[in-house]
């Protein structure tokens, strides 16, 4: 990739981390927080925004970043007031210039009427401000002045000129001390006279004071340069562009005389400008009388005389002719490397290797009959601690916090506010929480869809709150933390709380439960994860198409997690969200099935239980229930289904394993005996063989077997669909 | 080689200044604010710097005075690279030590015309 294409990336990446910063702090500004930095910050935000998208020639992007920030910089300088209304402005603002971005991204520009309309309001604010009109009067920059343009330009130099008019300029100039406290050197304006055309230099000394009197830090030299050159005065002034104000300066046309000096024989300018620097052409004569020693032991009392070491600076010391050299400073930016996903991918499935292997190892040498107190069995021990530590050390590599999808959602929010009418504040926590990758890419939408049921379904309008003595801003708490080797998310809300009169009057006339059904506040809750079910009198735009909470819920086990609800009337409902933090590796138990070993997500499973032969009942002719407690439950015979044995297993004298299963229900699935839990690296099964109906995955056990990972929710789709398979093989040979 | 230091909390600006620096004959450490800048140049000096104005913890005004209090780098020139052409800025820049200023827009060769002319 072109290095200014991968710039761009970086800038886009930027963009979105400057977006984030800049809505975070327009929101703590919202809430109450006065500190100046904040706004600082926020200014800072837009203006980097602004400034890259000017390198780029972005101009739609920099053009509304512009207003923007011209009216933050008046909010910065105290010419207006942070009102709340405006605070809510800005925050529009920064949706649309989001939106630019967005667009930008896609190689196009942002919405061209709400632009329009935003900067019309932003405008207002400027010139409405309490006291200004100052920035009115301000000439408004060019909106692609700012930021590089990196496309190759033709530079106007005065050689160019086809009827050089050569004309002899007489400069003096004298330095103030300043310009030396500013690090510029008189040497290096001699140096860009120089460029100009021929000189000739004259040291002007009369100032400098007997050397008891020096002061040190005390300019006290001038200088007479005459200039032969094509140049204009303009291009002469430039010259002393850094050091105007600190330095009196002359530039007078000379009436034409010819330069006295030969034109072959020039000044030697290097010497002169060696001497310049040194600040000191010739010993004066007041000085001559001291020592060399004393003299410069003296000028070595001069701090604020630049290179004082006389340098000789060479002639043809332009920097741009210099050899080509890698930028080798890269070292200073610490903070991060650039890696491509893929080589991590590769580490991470490596590292599964490495875990595999070693229990592997471990295996075997317990197999030969080595103590785990002998040296081998200590040894392996470490292995297996280090293993562990390089497992999670790697994992952190793609570990991101998920603040990146956190801070996509005060955008939704205060859309879905709008839309429902509703006043909605949302308080997020726990942003800085890591999980991988993988993992990151997946929640958003989960959250996203419960996001919008919290504030669509739970959360009470403005007037129905203040009727229910609350205030009329609902809040909605979006938090993640770590719990148990999982990712908790929650997402709450202080609204209605779920109506569970409504919910089993629905459930009710939908056929999903029985009219006259027994059913705990929690069994309740839990219906609005059922298939289809949706409290929303009408589809709503907000909560989805008919995306009821069941999809959230598998998209959610699909992950390899699990979501629950906890909600009380009148205070409010709080949606629960465990998961895995990674999908490289997964918490399995590890069941026989006919010969065959198996391994169950953890994730999935309820309770294991050893049913009491009369506790299965046969419905039809193929199928059977157990009974649990008071509740029965379809038995899926794991080894019938996926083919390996035409005969089912008898329950009673194997294990069943209860799952919760996709349509809401539970299931049971039979299994000869159990293993134990483990944690299995995920390894696709689609990419190295092909896909299987009724498997997830598969995995390498310790002993080097291959065992294949249930897809449980498939397993009893597939049960229900057919009964009965034909007795054929799915895996020939799981070797 | 001439050693330059940019500080700037932008990363898109400082990879632009790192990639009209890089390959004439320079070697390019960067800070991503002013505390950032002074810690690098402690550490690993620096020919010549230059300096974003509008940054988080220490701004380029106070970077710059912080520079100047060292007496080690009383002589190293300052660029300042901002987006304000705002007169009153560069005002504020000089007051507090800086050499000179880029304009942005610049264009690569500019900015090696500008930092020529204050780096020996």
């Amino acid at each position: 990739m072109d290095e200014l294409e991968e710039i761009k990336l970086t800038f886009f990446q930027e963009c979105d981390e400057l977006l984030a910063d800049l809505e975070a702090g327009l929101l703590k500004i919202d809430a109450g927080d006065a500190e100046p930095e904040l706004v600082n910050a926020v200014f800072r935000a837009v203006h980097s925004v602004k400034g890259g998208a000017g390198a780029f020639g972005l101009e739609a992007l920099v053009r509304f970043a512009h207003v923007f920030e011209t009216l933050l910089e008046n909010v910065r300088s105290g010419k207006i007031g942070l009102r709340s209304d405006l605070v809510q402005v800005l925050l529009r603002a920064a949706d649309v210039l989001a939106d630019h971005v967005a667009a930008a991204k896609l190689g196009g520009e942002g919405d061209i009427a709400t632009t329009a309309a935003m900067v019309k309001e932003l405008e207002t604010w400027i010139s409405g401000g309490p006291i200004l009109p100052q920035s009115v009067s301000e000439p408004e920059l060019p909106p692609n002045d700012d930021g590089i343009v990196f496309t190759p330009v033709t530079l106007t130099i005065p050689e160019v000129d086809d009827s050089p008019k050569e004309q002899v300029w007489t400069i003096t100039f004298q330095p103030m001390d300043e310009l030396y406290v500013k690090a510029n050197e008189v040497g290096l304006l001699l140096r860009e006279i120089e460029r100009l055309g021929e000189v000739e230099v004259e040291l002007l000394d009369d100032a400098l004071p007997p050397f008891d009197n020096l002061e040190p830090e005390t300019a006290h030299f001038a200088w007479k340069v005459r200039l032969k050159t094509e140049a204009t005065e303009e291009r002469i002034r430039e010259v002393f562009e850094f050091v105007e104000g600190d330095c009196s300066t002359t530039i007078v046309r000379a009436a034409s005389p010819p330069m006295t000096a030969e034109p072959d024989a020039g000044p030697d300018i290097a010497a002169i400008i060696a001497a310049a620097q040194a600040g000191l052409a010739e010993p004066p004569s007041s000085v001559e009388a001291q020592s060399p020693e004393e003299l410069s032991s003296a000028l070595d009392l001069i701090p604020s005389l630049p290179a004082v070491s006389a340098e000789v600076v060479p002639r043809d010391n332009a920097l741009s002719r210099q050899a080509p050299a890698r930028a080798g400073g890269e070292k200073a930016n610490p903070a991060t490397i650039r890696v491509d996903p893929e080589r991590i991918d590769k580490l991470i499935d490596l590292v599964g290797e490495l875990v595999i292997n070693q229990a592997m190892l471990a295996q075997r040498v317990a197999g030969h009959g080595f103590a785990a107190s002998s040296d081998v069995g200590r040894g392996l021990d470490e292995l297996e601690q280090l293993t562990r530590d390089i497992q999670d050390s790697v994992m952190a590599i793609r570990a991101q916090p998920v603040k990146s999808v956190f801070q996509r959602m005060p955008r939704l929010v205060r859309e879905i506010a709008g839309q429902t009418g509703k006043q909605v504040r949302l308080v997020t926590d726990g942003e800085t929480t890591e999980v991988d990758k993988t993992v990151i890419e997946r929640i958003s939408e989960p959250i996203t869809h419960m996001l919008r049921n919290a504030i669509d379904h739970g959360l009470e309008t403005p007037g129905e709150r203040i009727a229910a003595g609350k205030a009329s801003e609902g809040t909605v708490r979006l938090a993640a933390l770590h719990r148990g080797g999982r990712i908790v998310i929650e997402v709450g809300d202080d609204g209605k709380g779920i109506d569970r009169p409504r919910v089993r009057q629905i459930a009710i006339s939908r056929g999903l439960i029985a009219a006259d059904a027994q059913l705990t506040d929690e069994e309740v809750d839990n219906l609005i994860f059922l298939p289809g079910f949706s409290t929303a009198k009408t589809v709503s735009d907000i909560s989805g198409r008919g995306v009821g909470m069941d999809v959230v819920r598998k998209s959610v086990q699909g992950l390899g997690g699990r979501i629950s609800i906890s909600s009380r009337p009148g205070v409010g409902s709080t949606f629960t969200l465990s998961l895995p933090l990674t999908l490289a590796v997964l918490d399995g138990m590890v069941i026989d099935v006919a010969g065959q070993t198996l391994v169950v997500p953890l994730s999935a499973i309820v309770e294991s239980l050893r049913p009491a032969a009369n506790d299965v009942k046969r419905v039809g002719v193929e199928g059977s229930v157990l009974a649990v407690r008071d509740a029965y439950v379809p038995l899926v015979d794991i080894g019938r289904v996926l083919g390996f044995q035409a005969e089912a297993t008898n329950p009673a004298e194997g294990v069943v394993l209860l799952v919760d299963s996709e349509d809401g229900g539970r299931a049971a699935l039979v299994a000869d005996s159990i293993h134990g839990q483990r944690q299995v690296v995920i390894k696709s099964l689609e990419s190295n063989y092909k896909q299987v109906p009724g498997i997830a995955a598969a995995t390498i056990l310790g002993d080097g077997r291959v065992a294949l990972i249930l897809d449980v929710d498939a397993l009893v789709a597939m049960r229900k669909r057919e009964p009965v398979r034909a007795h054929e093989p799915l895996i020939e040979a799981a070797e | 080689m001439i050693k330059v230091l940019t500080v700037d909390d932008s990363r898109t600006m400082r990879d632009m200044l790192r990639l009209a620096l890089a390959g004439q004959g320079f070697t390019v450490t960067q800070a991503v604010d002013g505390e950032h800048g002074l810690e690098v140049l402690n550490e690993s000096g620096a020919d010549v710097i230059i300096t974003d104005i509008n940054m988080p913890k220490l701004d380029g005004f106070g970077f710059i005075e912080r520079v100047r209090e060292d007496a080690a780098h009383r002589a190293t020139p300052i660029l300042v690279l901002t987006t304000e052409s705002d007169p009153a800025k560069k005002v504020r820049a000089r007051e507090a030590g800086a050499t000179g200023w880029i304009v942005k827009p610049f264009h690569p060769e500019k900015l090696l015309d500008v930092i020529r002319k204050v780096a020996a």
